[in-house]
Formats: C-alpha cells, sequence, structure tokens
C-alpha cells in the first residue's frame, strides 16, 4: 500500500518524514538563505496496519442464531481470522478490546469495556487464549469503548489503522454514537469504524449510519463473508478523485491548485495541482484515509467544501461544482505584454478578489463580477463569466495628454459623461510640463492662473485624445 | 455631512454709487446687410437689425445708470471705393440717447465693406474717460475687409480698462466657429431675427444682472478658507452646464462673488473628492446670495519607506480611496502622493501584493493621515520549462489564499511582494499526475531582489 505523504505534519499525531530526495533538495536550498522549506507531494510506504477488534461480549452474546450461539461463532471466526492475518502479513499488527465481560448484566456497568490485548504483530494464539477465557455477560457501552479505543493506537507516524466493531445490540448506555464518531475524525487516529451487526433488526442498523459502515451479519456464513469483506477493506488502499465539475457536471476542470486541511484542527495536510491523466480523467490520489478533511479549491474566488470523511478501502470520488471561465483583457492594438494598467476584478459588493494586467487573462468561477479598470478615467463593468467560455475585454490603449504652460495655477482635466462634468484628474498646482495617459476621448481642462484673482478668469480648453499618440497643449 | 445654508443679502441700491454702464452697438451697415436671413424669411438682415435695436435700446431708456451709443460702419462708401476708413460714431453716450439711435437706424442705407478693426480702435474714444462698464456689442455679418487683427484691437482695449468686455452676434456668418470671434469676446451666431432678439436680450441680461453669488467653502472652524476647486453650475430644470468657476479667494482672502444669471436656479457640482452635490440652489434676484457649504478637507498622504526596486512600480501600487458607507470608489491616490479628501471615514486598498487594507480610516483637517507601505522585494521566477502553479499567503485563518497565479510561459517572471513568507505550489504544465505537485516556501525581504529556479 502507498500513501501519500501529507505536505506539513507537524500535527500531534502525524510526524514529518521526508524522503532522501526531499532532503538532498533542502540541502542545496539551504544555500538560498531566502528559501526555506521545499517538499512534494511523494509516496511512501505505510510501515505499519494496525486492526482494533473491538467485540461485544454482553449477556445476549449468548444468543443463537443458526443453532450455534453468536459468541461461539464470533470466536471461532475471529480465531481463524487472526491466524490468517498473522500468516499473510507480518507488518499488520492486531489488537482487541472487549466489552460487557467484567461486570454482570445487573450492575449496568457504563464503563465496563478493556484493552484485553494489546497491538503486536504476530499475537493470533495470545488473542485466542483470551477468547477461550472471556464469559460474555454484561451492559452494552458502545460509545465508551470506541472513545477510549483512540488511546489504544500507539501514536507513530506511517501507520493505518482501523476498528471493527462486532456487536448484537445496540448502545446501551444513552452515549451518541455521531459525537463519537466527530471525535474520532477529530483525532485522525483511525479511519471511520466498520460495524458488523450480528442479528440486528433492520431499524436498529440505522443507528449506527452516522458512526460508520454497518454490514449484516445474520448466519454463521455471511458473518465470515463480511469479516473477510472488512478485514479487505481496512487493508486495502483508499483512493480519492477529485471531480471539478464544469458548466455540464462534467469533471473536465482542472489545473487549479488544492489545499486540503484537517478538519478538526485546520492544520494544512496536503497541497494539489489538480490533474486530468492521461485518459483527461481526473487523477487517483492515495490520501491517507483517516480523519475529516476541509478542502479549499483555490479557484477565484474560492471553493470550500467542509468535513470530508473518505470511505476506506474504497476508491472515493469528490465532486465539487465548479465551472470556470476565462476573462481576458487586450488592448486595441495587438499590444503585448502588460500594459500596466491594474484591472480589479470584484465579486458582486466590489471586493476585490483578484488583480489582472492589460494583456492577460484569468479563470474565474462562472458568475458576474464588478470590474475596474484603473486608467484615466476609471472604467467600470460588470462583466459576465461564462463557463467554458472566453471572454475577451478590450482596453483601448491610452494616449497622452502633455501639457505646457509658463504660468502658475490650479487645474484639472474633466470629461463631461452624459451632461456631467466628471473630474478625471486634478493637477493642483499644475507644473511647467505635466504628462497625462488617459483613455481615447475629449476633454476638457479647466484652470485658472495665479495672478487672475477672481472665479471668472476661470479658463478652459477642449482637447482631443487619441490611441497611443500624445497631445500637446499649450496653455 | 454638508450644512447649506443660502443667505440672501438685500442689495443696497443706492443710484449715487451705482456704476454707469456704457454700451456702444457697433452695428455692420455693408452692402451685404441688405440681403436676406437666406431661410423661409423675406426680411433682410439690415430690417431686423433695426427693428431689435429700437426695440432693445427703448427697453433701455428707463435705466438710470445705463448710457447707449451707437456707432456704424460701411454706411458711407460704396463698396467699389474699399474705403478702410467706413465708421462712424452716429450718436454719441448721453442719457436720452434712445430716441436719437431710433431715428438714425431708420436713415441709414447699407453699402459698403466691413472695416471692423479701425471701428474698435476709433471706438476708444467713443467713451467718456469717466469711470464705469464700458461695453462693446459687435453685431456684423462678415470678417474684417480692411488688413488689422480686431483680436488684437479687442484684446489691448480690455487690457487697458477702456472696455470691459466685447460682445460679438455674427449675422448667419457661415463656417462662424472657424472664424477669430472666439477672441473678440462672448459671440453668438444667429441664423434669423428671433434668435437674433434672443441673443440681444442674453447679453443685456448679462451685463445688467446684479444678482450675485458668493460660495463659502467652509473648514473645520466654520470659516471660508477651503478654496481651489471647480464648480460646475448646471440649470437645475434641465441640468445642462452653464458655468465652470473655480473657486477663488480675493485679494482679501474672501471667497470671489459670482455674477450668474438669475433667470434660472442652479444645481451645484463642487469637485471636491468626493465631489459636493447641491441640488435647485434659487437665487435671489438682484440680491447678494451667499451659499455656506461645509467643505473641511483633510489630507492623505501615501507613500514608500525603503527603496522601490523597479520605479515602474509607482504606477502600480495605487491606492483605492472608497467610501466607508457606501463602498464606493471616490478615489485612485498614486504613490508618493498627497490628496485632499473631504472630512470623513474612507477605507483603504492598496494595491501591493498580497493587498493591504485599511478599513474605517478617519481623514479630516485636523488630522491628515500617512500611510506607509514598506517597499516590496522582488522574486524573479526563472522557468526552464512550462509550469503552472500560483503564489499562496497564510491568511488569518491558517488558511491558504491564493494571490498570484504564475504565468504558464517560460518567460522569467518578477514579482513585486511585500515581504514577509509566501508559499508557491506549483508543478510542470504538462504533467498528468497530482503527486507531481511541489510546495516552496520562501522568504521576501524589503527592497531585495532574489531569483529562484523551480525545477
Amino acid at each position: 500500500m502507498q500513501l501519500l505523504k501529507p505536505i506539513a505534519p507537524l500535527t500531534t499525531y502525524l510526524k514529518p518524514c521526508l524522503s532522501a530526495y526531499a532532503k538532498a533538495v533542502l540541502l542545496v536550498l539551504l544555500v538560498l538563505s531566502s528559501v526555506s522549506l521545499f517538499a512534494q507531494q511523494e509516496k511512501f510506504q505505510p510501515k505499519t496496519q494496525r486492526i482494533l477488534f473491538v467485540l461485544d461480549a454482553s449477556g445476549s452474546m449468548y444468543e443463537t442464531f443458526d443453532g450455534a450461539n453468536r459468541w461461539e461463532i464470533s470466536k471461532k471466526l475471529l480465531g481463524q481470522l487472526v491466524d490468517s492475518l498473522n500468516q499473510a502479513n507480518p507488518r499488520i499488527e492486531i489488537g482487541l478490546r472487549v466489552f460487557g465481560h467484567q461486570s454482570p448484566k445487573e450492575q449496568k456497568n457504563c464503563t465496563d469495556s478493556k484493552l484485553e490485548v494489546p497491538f503486536g504483530a504476530r499475537n493470533a494464539a495470545q488473542i485466542k487464549a483470551l477468547l477461550a477465557r472471556i464469559n460474555p455477560q454484561g451492559w452494552t457501552p458502545i460509545a465508551y469503548s470506541l472513545r477510549n479505543s483512540v488511546d489504544d493506537f500507539p501514536v507513530t507516524a506511517g501507520s493505518v489503522n482501523s476498528i471493527i466493531l462486532i456487536t448484537d445490540g445496540l448502545e446501551t448506555c444513552g452515549a451518541n454514537l455521531c459525537d463519537v464518531a466527530q471525535y474520532l475524525a477529530d483525532r485522525r487516529i483511525t479511519v471511520k469504524p466498520f460495524i458488523i451487526g450480528l442479528g440486528l433488526k433492520k431499524d436498529d442498523r440505522k443507528h449506527f449510519d452516522c458512526l460508520g459502515t454497518y454490514f449484516d451479519a445474520s448466519t454463521e456464513s455471511n458473518f465470515k463473508s463480511v469479516l473477510d469483506t472488512v478485514v479487505s477493506r481496512s487493508l486495502t488502499l483508499t483512493t480519492v478523485q477529485i471531480n471539478l465539475l464544469d458548466g455540464n457536471n462534467q469533471p473536465k476542470e482542472t489545473n487549479v491548485e488544492i489545499s486540503l486541511y484537517d478538519h478538526h484542527n485546520g492544520a494544512l495536510l496536503y497541497n494539489f495541482i489538480h490533474s486530468l491523466d492521461s485518459k483527461g480523467h481526473p487523477d487517483t490520489l492515495k490520501l491517507d484515509p483517516m480523519g475529516s478533511y476541509d478542502m479549499i479549491v483555490h479557484t477565484i474566488p474560492p471553493v470550500v467544501k467542509k468535513g470530508i470523511i473518505l470511505e476506506p478501502g474504497l476508491h472515493n470520488i469528490i465532486s465539487q461544482p465548479c465551472a470556470q471561465g476565462v476573462l481576458k483583457f487586450r488592448d486595441n492594438m495587438g499590444g503585448q505584454g502588460p500594459l500596466g494598467i491594474p484591472i480589479l476584478i470584484g465579486d458582486a459588493n466590489g471586493v476585490t478578489l483578484y488583480q489582472q494586467l492589460v494583456n492577460s487573462e484569468t479563470k474565474y468561477l462562472a458568475g458576474k463580477y464588478k470590474v475596474e479598470v484603473l486608467t484615466l478615467p476609471r472604467m467600470s463593468m460588470i462583466i459576465e463569466v461564462m463557463a467554458g467560455k472566453t471572454k475577451e475585454v478590450t482596453i483601448e490603449r491610452p494616449g497622452t495628454l502633455q501639457t505646457i504652460t509658463e504660468k502658475k495655477g490650479v487645474a484639472a482635466i474633466f470629461q463631461m459623461v452624459n451632461g456631467q462634468m466628471v473630474m478625471v484628474r486634478e493637477f493642483k498646482r499644475i507644473n511647467a510640463k505635466e504628462y497625462t495617459d488617459l483613455l481615447p476621448g475629449e476633454y476638457v481642462i479647466i484652470y485658472r492662473w495665479d495672478h487672475k484673482k477672481y472665479s471668472i478668469h476661470t479658463d478652459q480648453t477642449k482637447f482631443k485624445i487619441q490611441s497611443g499618440s500624445t497631445t500637446i497643449l499649450a496653455l | 455631512m454638508l450644512l447649506v445654508c443660502l443667505l440672501a443679502v438685500p442689495r443696497i441700491a443706492n443710484a449715487q454709487t451705482e456704476e454707469r454702464t456704457r454700451i456702444l452697438f457697433l452695428l455692420d451697415a455693408s452692402g451685404s446687410m441688405t440681403n436676406t436671413w437666406g431661410n423661409s424669411s423675406n426680411e433682410s438682415k439690415w430690417a431686423s437689425a433695426k427693428k431689435i435695436l429700437s426695440e432693445i435700446v427703448d427697453s433701455l431708456g428707463n435705466n438710470p445708470n445705463v448710457e447707449l451709443a451707437l456707432r456704424v460702419y460701411g454706411h458711407l462708401y460704396s463698396p467699389t471705393q474699399r474705403n478702410c476708413n467706413d465708421t462712424r460714431l452716429e450718436v454719441g453716450f448721453s442719457r436720452n440717447s434712445v430716441s436719437y439711435i431710433k431715428t438714425k437706424l431708420s436713415t441709414i442705407k447699407p453699402k459698403g465693406i466691413t472695416p471692423i478693426s479701425n471701428s474698435l480702435i476709433k471706438a476708444a474714444d467713443d467713451f467718456p474717460r469717466l469711470p464705469g462698464r464700458h461695453i462693446i456689442i459687435l453685431m456684423t455679418d462678415g470678417i474684417e475687409s480692411c488688413e488689422g487683427d480686431p483680436c488684437e484691437i479687442a484684446n489691448m482695449l480690455e487690457t487697458k480698462g477702456i472696455v470691459l468686455k466685447h460682445f460679438v452676434i455674427g449675422f448667419g456668418i457661415q463656417d462662424f466657429e472657424s472664424k477669430v470671434f472666439d477672441c473678440v469676446g462672448t459671440n453668438f451666431n444667429v441664423q434669423d431675427e428671433t434668435s437674433f432678439k434672443s441673443a440681444l436680450n442674453l447679453i443685456m441680461n448679462r451685463i445688467l444682472n446684479e444678482t450675485t453669488l458668493q460660495v463659502e467653502l467652509l473648514d473645520e472652524q466654520q470659516k471660508p478658507t477651503e478654496t481651489d476647486v471647480n464648480m460646475s453650475f448646471y440649470s437645475a430644470q434641465h441640468h445642462v452646464l452653464q458655468y465652470n468657476l473655480y473657486h477663488t479667494l480675493d485679494k482679501s482672502s474672501h471667497p470671489d462673488t459670482l455674477n450668474l444669471d438669475p433667470v434660472t436656479d442652479y444645481d451645484l457640482v463642487i469637485h471636491t473628492i468626493p465631489e459636493i452635490r447641491l441640488d435647485n440652489i434659487i437665487l435671489k434676484h438682484n440680491e447678494h446670495n451667499v451659499l455656506k457649504v461645509n467643505a473641511a478637507q483633510g489630507a492623505l498622504n501615501y507613500n514608500v519607506q525603503g527603496n522601490l526596486t523597479d520605479p515602474g512600480l509607482v504606477n502600480r501600487l495605487k491606492c483605492i480611496v472608497r467610501d466607508s458607507k457606501t463602498k464606493k470608489i471616490v478615489h485612485v491616490q498614486n504613490l508618493g502622493t498627497t490628496e485632499k479628501y473631504l472630512n470623513g471615514t474612507y477605507d483603504l486598498e492598496l494595491l501591493t501584493l498580497p493587498r493591504q487594507y485599511h478599513y474605517g480610516v478617519n481623514i479630516t483637517q485636523s488630522k491628515p493621515q500617512q500611510i506607509n507601505i514598506i517597499a516590496p522585494g522582488l522574486l524573479n521566477v526563472i522557468k526552464k520549462a512550462e509550469i503552472i502553479g500560483g503564489l499562496f499567503i497564510t491568511n488569518k485563518e491558517g488558511k491558504l489564499e491564493k494571490i498570484l497565479e504564475l504565468a504558464s510561459d517560460t518567460r522569467t517572471e518578477n514579482i513585486a511582494l511585500q515581504p514577509g513568507t509566501y508559499t508557491m505550489v506549483y508543478r510542470l504544465k504538462n504533467n498528468t499526475s497530482m503527486h507531481t505537485t511541489k510546495t516552496l516556501t520562501i522568504e521576501i525581504r524589503s527592497g531585495e531582489s532574489q531569483s529562484i529556479n523551480p525545477f
């Protein structure tokens, strides 16, 4: 099994493990004082895989199905399973926690749960011996058992941990199984539990919906096959495919950065740039299946999906609509390279999301944007970006106004817009030579020299600006 | 925010101290004046001129502060003689010149050429050497026939203080705009009798208007010291631009008094930042009106600390100033400048990378604001192959936030970044595996330039 190493694994539970390659690169980069860390989303081999069996030994386990009682069947099947696991792979560690076996039913003991066999490799014999000694008798404190199972797992990086809960009844201590599920996910100790229900009624099964994946076993033979399925899933690679849906709900959007965070503590776990494989399908990721994720797709504006829990041992598909279109600004003279005019792309409230320059293109989520082009005069527009389309906006290349004067005074450039005088640039004190880049069009410069001490001596000169050329105005 | 207060002070009418207004009508009686207007009207230009001028002088006859005179040119010699001195003061200034003017008009026969310059030179002597407002209204159907530049002479008369102002009425002159009357004075080109009458009335109104307006732009102490902003006056009814007047303090530092046509009400836009709009200002006729407007302004200085590695950045690192309440952009200020804003609260967005925000900045006259950015550092991304990816910052919530997309070409990118820590996430463009994504942490220092070669 290959898992991806989280990029900034500075959480309590996941320790960094740089590959030899990354270490080498890091060494090289230390020479560049300013570049401090370099990491790649590399694949690595998990050191261990752990399965914790949480076994019901409440009084009801003596009830029968198929002529034999559940306890006997459980003992037998579990015994066979641990034997074969030991033989198959020495890197698989098994632990056993049992509940309901220490206090009689009458005591209603809600803390009757114990890690009977701690994790170890090749411990099948120990488990079988322990099972032989147990007498089911008590209560069913499922939530308490799962909560405490967190501490059963040694804290080591690079392990994949699973819990398999085998029970014939419901929680009898009134605890909320959904809370426990969240508790487990937040701690990133295990993938979400597998639950094997022995002879549970249909209505009762839904109580486990928010805890994990439920499997029903009502006969010995299907208990065996369910157990095999669950074990194989807990040992199988969990893969993830992120489908970024375009305007036609097709997973065609790609080449966008995606960050995955620990939902519980907000720590950054992975950064990817989304890719399509050679067949044009979203690339498959091998992720640490434990815990709950928050995903940020770094489109403009970003898209956030919170609380993603992976189905262990399966190929998970996360679908996220993020249809994008392209917004392209070019100048009318077919200029290459940015013209240096900032263009602000804002949301509906005018809050800036991104800044572009003329002669550039950027992708945005489909939708309407408030755009401010910081030419003189400023241009405001509302632009709709359509999914899968390129919206091209032509900005006329400004011309230059050169004013020359020997006098001193105050001046401002105005433009008549729908009969309104709109100030385009105020000089305050106008200098002997001033250069102003203006969009093509007709303007008027209004000025009053200092030696003329009356408003009535306000003068005005009309002028025209042509794209890309200079207009010289002697005042 | 705005205090608008319109005060009307009754004008003290005192005949003794009232300035005398002397109007010289300078009338064209060249041969072409006998032509008709050239449209459906059969009336000759001369007939209209006689009729309308007679009406106007009649209406002015009762005004004790007005004296009128009539000078005519082109009426003494035939055009073949081309006499450039064919100009004569037919009725001189006096208190009772009205009837003489009317009589004279009825006897004149237009015939000669158009010696405008010589007429203007001689008109200088038509005015008595007495204080008063001396005005010439030139009415002509052609341009100068002789040597001499009417503009030069009109300017000379005005600079010497002999004449206060010239008005020009063209009688259906073709291509009037391109002719030189602009520099002679306020001018009108009329196409028929009606438009002639209204032009003449307009001029009279302008000359005789006694309605004045003083706009007081008040500072924080309610003193009228704010000035040097353009004011646009629109007619209130149709919102048509009437005047652009720069607010000016006179020699004694009082707001200058404006002569406005009281016939219309006004919408006034004062071009402060943001602009102040005052709608439906009704001026009291023949009175001195005072308009008080709160226009206290505070300064915002926007500057850089440290050295800009690239001088071209001055044009990029702009500061967007928004009204805190409406969130509308009121101005875009350039780096290294100081601008004045009406007292108020503004949101500032600095176009650095990443952008910086200052919300609710209170700019007032007594509390100017200084906003500095630290000079950015320069990151040169050298690309040997096409890569895709972006530059990220870690925001307050601890989440990565994209601030820039790398250009997916192989040119070196020079990115000006504020000092701080950045994360670059990237991979080769043509790579199909997400596992090849790389993450790089970059530290940027002010004013320093550094290069990275991601592959």
